[in-house]
C-alpha cells in the first residue's frame, strides 16, 4: 500500500501515512488536537480545514497522495468558547512588583527603615496603604541603602510585602492551579505580563484514598487529614516543578498561587477537616476567598509567596464553580444562561446579570467510566464516539487503533446511536437484535461493541443492560436538577438562551448526542457551547486582575444555593426523566 | 389482555402515565377495588424479585414504583378502610444527617405494597422524631430506619439505640437499610433485622410483623 506525505502548514509538522486514512487521523497522527465533536461522521463541520487551498472536512477526505494542510480559524461556536473562556482582561494583578528608591536616614530625621519603605512604596504607587510589618525585610533594607543606594524591588500583594530585593533579572511568576477529584491543571503565569508560560497535568494522587470526595472526606475523618492535604500540597509542588522546567524557570520565583477545586478539595488542600461536608446540610467549613502565605503549603515557590483560594459556593458547589462563572463572566451576562460542570458531581447554574442559582446533582462518575462495565478515562482505546453508518454503529476509537473501553462521550453516543437504531428502547431496554448477547455469567444481556478478536486487549468491549440503567440514573439526576433550576428561577427551558458545558468531557462529548439521551433539554440543541476547562480559567483571571478576585467574591455570595435533596419534587423529577426522549 | 393484565403490566414497565386510566377502566369492568390493588401488589412483587435477581436496576424500580402509587392514588377513594394496612403500621426515616430518600422511599413503596401502612417520616429524622412518632402510633409494628452514607451510620446507631431504651422497644421490631449498611453493623448496633434491597425488606417486614 501506497504511503503519502502530509505537510500542517501552521504547525510546521510532517507525518506519513498510508492510502486511504483521513485527514483528521493524519491531524491526530501528528498529534495536533483537531476539533471533531461529531466524531468524524462529517456532521458537525467542525473540522474543516484547507487542503492544498480548498476547504474540505478534514474527517471525510481521504489521502490519495502528498498534501499540505492549513488549519482554519475556526469560526463556529467554538470560536465563541475560545472567547468565552479566555475571556480577555487587563493585565492588573492583585501582586505588584515595583522598583522603588528607599532614602537613606539622615541625622535628626529619626525615622526607621520601615517606615521609609513603605513611604518610598507609597509615593511610587500613589497610594498609602497599611503594611503588615515583617522582620525579616529589615535586614534587607539597610543592606540595599549601604550596597545599591537604596535602589530596590518590592513585591506586594494587598496589605503584604512579600518580599524586598535588588533590582535584578529574575522573572516574577504566578500559578493557577484547578484542582479535580481526578485530575489537576496547572498554569505558569508571568507576573510581569500576564503571559502563559507553560502548563501540566497530573491525575490527582488522592485518588488512592477514594475515587470520590465523599469517600475521600471518610478517610480523613477516620484516618487523617493531614494525609491527604499533604497528598494534594505534595502534587502541586511536583506540578509547579513540571512548569517551571517546562518554561525553564525557578519555582523560587514564583509568589504568588491560585487554586480552586469542589468543596471537598478545597477544604483538603487548605487542611480543613471535611467534616461538615459528609452530613445533612453539607456547609463547608468556610466559603470566603482565602489569600494568606503560602509557605506551610510547601509548595516550593518562594517562601514570602501567597496563596490565593477561591471563595466556595456551598458544600456541593465549590471554588470550581465559580471559577466557571468567572470565566465565563456570568456577573455582567445578559443572556440567561445554564452552566454545566459533569464530573462525579455535576454542579449546574442556572441564571444571567440579575440572579443566579446553582446545584449539585450526584451524577455519579459513569461519564468518567466508573461503574461501567467497559468504562475507561478518555485514553488510547476509548472510543470517545460513536455513529451510525446505514443502520450499522461504526466508533472512533482514541488513537485509531482496536478499541479496549468506553469513554462518557462514547457512551453518550453508543446509546444516542442505539436509540436511534432502536436496539434500545426509551424506557432503556436492550431489545433483540443479533449483537445484543450473553456475556456471561453475571452480564446476561450487553450490546457487543468488539468482540475478543476485535477487541485490543483480547476482551470483548461491550455496553451492558446496566451500563444503560446507570446512564440514565446520570443522566436522569442532570435534567432534573435543570430542570427544577428553570422552575425555581420561573423560567421553562426554551426560555435558556445558551448552555456552557464545562470540562473535559463536555469538550469531547457530542452535543447532540447528550440531548438525544436527554441529558440536556432536546429544546437547547444548537445553544451548546463547550467551555473547555473553565475552571482552570477563572484560577488564571484571579491572578491576572484584581477586580476578578473580587468578582469571584462577589460571584459566590450572590449565587443562590438550591438544595435538590430538600425539594420534594427532586424525585418525582427525577423518575420523570430516567426514560429517553421519543424522538 | 384483560384490564386487570394491563393494570399488571403497566405497573411492570412503570408506566405512570397510562395506568390511572387502565385503573379506573378495570374498576368500571366491574373488579373490585381490593383486587385491582392486590393486582398491583402482585405486580410490584414481580418487579421486586427481578430486581432481586438482578434482572432490572433502580431505574426500573423507581419507575415501577412511581407507576404503582399512581394507580393506588386511583384506587384510594374506592378502598373503604380496610385492605389498605392490614398486615400492620410501619414507621419509615432517613437518620438525621442524611438527605438521601430514593432507597427509603423504594422500601416503603414495597412495603406498602405488601399490605402495610406506612408513615414516612421523611429525611434528616432525629432520634426523638423516630421516638414520638412510635408513641403516637401504639400499634406500629415495624420501625424502619435508613441511612446511605458511612458518615451517617454513626447516626443509625444512635436512633435504634435510643429506640432500645424505650418502653415500647417490645412492642416493635426494628429494621435498617441502607448501602453502607451491614448484617453485623445491624446486629451489633440491636436492630432487629438488616435487608438489601426492597423486595427483601418488603418479605422480612411480613414476617416480623405477623
Amino acid at each position: 500500500m501506497n504511503t503519502y506525505r502530509v505537510f500542517f502548514i501552521k504547525e510546521k509538522t510532517e507525518v506519513t501515512v498510508k492510502e486511504g486514512t483521513t485527514v483528521l487521523e493524519a491531524e491526530r497522527i501528528a498529534g495536533l488536537s483537531p476539533d471533531a465533536p461529531c466524531g468524524g461522521a462529517g456532521k458537525c463541520g467542525k473540522c474543516m480545514v484547507k487542503i492544498n487551498g480548498a476547504v474540505e472536512k478534514a474527517c471525510q477526505t481521504k489521502i490519495t497522495t502528498d498534501i499540505e494542510v492549513e488549519a482554519i480559524e475556526k469560526k463556529s461556536e467554538h470560536r465563541i468558547l475560545v472567547k468565552g473562556t479566555e475571556r480577555a482582561v487587563t493585565f492588573s494583578p492583585e501582586l505588584e512588583i515595583l522598583d522603588i528608591e528607599i532614602p537613606p536616614c539622615t541625622v535628626g530625621e529619626n525615622s526607621s527603615d520601615w517606615t521609609r519603605l513603605c513611604e518610598a512604596i507609597k509615593s511610587c504607587r500613589k497610594k498609602d496603604i497599611f503594611f503588615q510589618p515583617k522582620l525579616e525585610i529589615l535586614p534587607v533594607i539597610s543592606r540595599l541603602i549601604k550596597e545599591k543606594n537604596g535602589k530596590a524591588r518590592a513585591i506586594i500583594s494587598g496589605d503584604q510585602i512579600l518580599e524586598l530585593k535588588e533590582q535584578d533579572d529574575r522573572p516574577v511568576l504566578m500559578a493557577a492551579f484547578d484542582i479535580g477529584t481526578t485530575t489537576v491543571a496547572g498554569y505558569l503565569l508571568d507576573g510581569k505580563t500576564g503571559e502563559q508560560l507553560a502548563t501540566a497535568s497530573a491525575l490527582n494522587t488522592q485518588t488512592e484514598y477514594g475515587a470520590d470526595v465523599i469517600m475521600r472526606a471518610n478517610y480523613s475523618l477516620e484516618h487523617s487529614t493531614e494525609e491527604l492535604s499533604t497528598c494534594i500540597r505534595e502534587l502541586l509542588r511536583k506540578l509547579i516543578g513540571t512548569l517551571c522546567e517546562a518554561a525553564k524557570k525557578s519555582p523560587e520565583d514564583i509568589y504568588q498561587v491560585s487554586v480552586v477545586g469542589n468543596t471537598c478539595m478545597h477544604h483538603l488542600f487548605l487542611g480543613i477537616v471535611p467534616d461538615s461536608l459528609v452530613h445533612a446540610p453539607y456547609n463547608p467549613a468556610i466559603s470566603q476567598g482565602l489569600m494568606f502565605p503560602a509557605e506551610k503549603f510547601h509548595l516550593g515557590i518562594h517562601p514570602g509567596g501567597q496563596l490565593v483560594a477561591l471563595p466556595v459556593i456551598a458544600g456541593f458547589v465549590g471554588a470550581d464553580t465559580v471559577a466557571c462563572l468567572l470565566a465565563v463572566n456570568l456577573e455582567e451576562e445578559k443572556k440567561m444562561t445554564l452552566m454545566i460542570d459533569i464530573g462525579t458531581n455535576g454542579e449546574i447554574v442556572l441564571g444571567n446579570e440579575k440572579r443566579r442559582i446553582a446545584c449539585s446533582t450526584a451524577a455519579g462518575p459513569a461519564f468518567e467510566g466508573a461503574k461501567i462495565a467497559c468504562g475507561m478515562r478518555g485514553a488510547d482505546g476509548a472510543i470517545e464516539h460513536a455513529h451510525l453508518v446505514d443502520g450499522k454503529l461504526e466508533c472512533k476509537v482514541i488513537g485509531g487503533g482496536r478499541p479496549t473501553g468506553i469513554c462518557g462521550s462514547g457512551l453518550i453516543d453508543i446509546i444516542a446511536c442505539l436509540l436511534d437504531a432502536g436496539v434500545i428502547d426509551e424506557s432503556g431496554k436492550l431489545l433483540e437484535n443479533p449483537r445484543v448477547v450473553q456475556i456471561d455469567e453475571n452480564t446476561k444481556k450487553a450490546y457487543l461493541l468488539a468482540d475478543p478478536l476485535e477487541s485490543g486487549d483480547g476482551k470483548p468491549v461491550y455496553l451492558s443492560q446496566k451500563d444503560i440503567r446507570e446512564v440514565q440514573l446520570a443522566k436522569g439526576a442532570i435534567a432534573a436538577g435543570i430542570a427544577l433550576l428553570a422552575e425555581q428561577m420561573g423560567i421553562t427551558l426554551e426560555q435558556v438562551e445558551q448552555v456552557y458545558i464545562a470540562g473535559a468531557f463536555g469538550n469531547y462529548m457530542d452535543p447532540a448526542g447528550a440531548c438525544r439521551i436527554g441529558m440536556l433539554p432536546g429544546i437547547l440543541k444548537d445553544r451548546i457551547i463547550p467551555v473547555g476547562n473553565a475552571a482552570g480559567e477563572g484560577a488564571k483571571l484571579a491572578l491576572l486582575n484584581k477586580e476578578e478576585l473580587k468578582r469571584a467574591e462577589r460571584l459566590a455570595r450572590h449565587t443562590e444555593f438550591l438544595e435538590l435533596a430538600a425539594l420534594p419534587e427532586f424525585q418525582d423529577q427525577f423518575v420523570d426523566e430516567l426514560e429517553f426522549p421519543e424522538i | 389482555m384483560s384490564k386487570m393484565d394491563e393494570v399488571f403490566d403497566l405497573v411492570v414497565r412503570g408506566k405512570s402515565k397510562l395506568i390511572a386510566a387502565a385503573v379506573q377502566e378495570a374498576l368500571d369492568e366491574g373488579n373490585a377495588a381490593p383486587d385491582v390493588l392486590d393486582n398491583m401488589i402482585k405486580a410490584m412483587g414481580v418487579v421486586g424479585e427481578k430486581f432481586k435477581n438482578n434482572e432490572i436496576f433502580v431505574p426500573e424500580m423507581l419507575v415501577a414504583a412511581r407507576a404503582m402509587k399512581k394507580g393506588v392514588d386511583v384506587l384510594k377513594p374506592h378502598l373503604a378502610g380496610g385492605s389498605a394496612g392490614v398486615a400492620g403500621k410501619m414507621i419509615i426515616g432517613t437518620v438525621a444527617g442524611d438527605l438521601h430518600d430514593i432507597g427509603k422511599n423504594l422500601v416503603a413503596m414495597m412495603i406498602e405494597s405488601a399490605g402495610f401502612e406506612v408513615i414516612d417520616l421523611g429525611v434528616d429524622v432525629p432520634v426523638e422524631k423516630f421516638i414520638e412518632a412510635v408513641r403516637e402510633n401504639p400499634d406500629v409494628k415495624v420501625v424502619g430506619v435508613s441511612a446511605l452514607l458511612t458518615t451517617t451510620m454513626p447516626a443509625m446507631k444512635e436512633t435504634v439505640e435510643a429506640l432500645n431504651k424505650e418502653d415500647f422497644r417490645k412492642d416493635i421490631k426494628i429494621m435498617v437499610g441502607g448501602a453502607p449498611i451491614t448484617p453485623e453493623f445491624a446486629e451489633e448496633i440491636g436492630a432487629d433485622a438488616y435487608t438489601a434491597d426492597a423486595a427483601s425488606a418488603a418479605q422480612v417486614a411480613k414476617s416480623l410483623a405477623a
